[in-house]
């Protein structure tokens, strides 16, 4: 091999090193998408909720009274919504699957107007009375409106 | 003709490299407009660039404050985005001015880098960003001693990128 060849051989793997590198940290960036299938995943209405920020518009959430499971053997028994907004931070929980009217009225609350909610501490529990937890531990909803 | 290729191949193996070192480019002012090209910007169209954002060079370990005018009426987003040589995560916290109360602390919103509100009262509000981790300069007790900080380790570029809309109305 001459000379010429080896810097030709030694450039084209360091040119495939620098991009195996790039490709490997854009990935490393994107949000975990989780499977509809082995996943434990809170269904909100009709949407299996799969990453950890949805945007919805808020008369959408307010129309949706309980959240379920994508895995039928499961249901939620209890969670809590936090808001949060500037100079406001309210926690709400409920003991069972329901959005309670508290919760639908903190995010109707016009003079807040929160613009995001997360859905927290998301216990699901099992029909012979097992508790898990779902694959998306928190879910951050992100009002369009 | 052979050596001519040969250094074609090196200034594009190195390429890449010398992309990556742009910031360290001191023909312009470092950290200049770094918001803009760095930090996500909403989704919603509605949103229009605030002239109060901002971008600074900072060190590990520094924490900064900047004064902002929000007003009645109006929908905020403030955005954070850094280098990845200050860390992972960053201490942002919204202030108000007067009082020096904590309106926002991302400590207590899993260090989300990005934060919306709507305005219900005009006033300033101070917003404070800690980088984490501490460099030589964080650490040294303000004495007149010889302080080496090093740029490829401890320094980096911080954008906070501000968007505000009109609050939609709600209902007829």
């Amino acid at each position: 091999m001459t000379f010429s060849m080896k810097i030709i051989t030694n450039n084209i793997l360091l040119l495939v090193f620098v991009s195996i590198c790039n490709i490997s940290y854009s990935q490393s960036n994107t949000e975990k998408i989780y499977d509809h299938k082995t996943d434990t995943l809170i269904v909100l209405g009709e949407k299996i909720v799969d990453t950890y920020t949805i945007l919805i518009n808020r008369e959408a959430l307010l129309n949706i009274d309980l959240l379920s499971v994508n895995q039928n053997d499961l249901k939620v028994v209890s969670f809590s919504m936090n808001a949060l907004a500037l100079g406001q931070n309210i926690t709400l929980n409920s003991k069972s699957n329901v959005l309670t009217t508290e919760m639908k009225n903190e995010i109707l609350n016009k003079y807040i107007n929160y613009k995001f909610i997360y859905l927290k501490n998301i216990l699901l529990e099992s029909k012979d009375g097992q508790e898990f937890l779902p694959s998306t531990k928190n879910i951050k909803i992100v009002f369009k409106n | 003709m052979n050596l001519l290729k040969s250094l074609l191949i090196v200034v594009i193996g190195i390429l890449p490299f010398v992309v990556n070192a742009q910031s360290n480019n001191y023909k312009v002012r470092k950290c200049f407009g770094y918001q803009r090209d760095s930090c996500t910007t909403s989704a919603n169209i509605f949103y229009k660039l605030n002239e109060d954002s901002r971008s600074a060079l900072f060190v590990k370990g520094q924490s900064s404050q900047t004064i902002v005018s929000i007003y009645n009426g109006r929908d905020y987003r403030i955005s954070l985005c850094w280098d990845h040589i200050l860390g992972n995560r960053m201490g942002f916290k919204i202030l108000d001015r007067e009082t020096k109360n904590v309106l926002y602390d991302n400590s207590t919103d899993e260090f989300a880098t990005d934060f919306e509100f709507t305005v219900t009262q005009s006033r300033d509000i101070i917003v404070e960003l800690s980088i984490p981790g501490e460099s030589t300069l964080s650490k040294s007790e303000g004495n007149e001693e010889l302080i080496i900080i090093r740029k490829d380790k401890e320094m980096g570029c911080v954008g906070v990128l501000i968007e505000h809309m009109i609050t939609p109305t709600k209902g007829f």
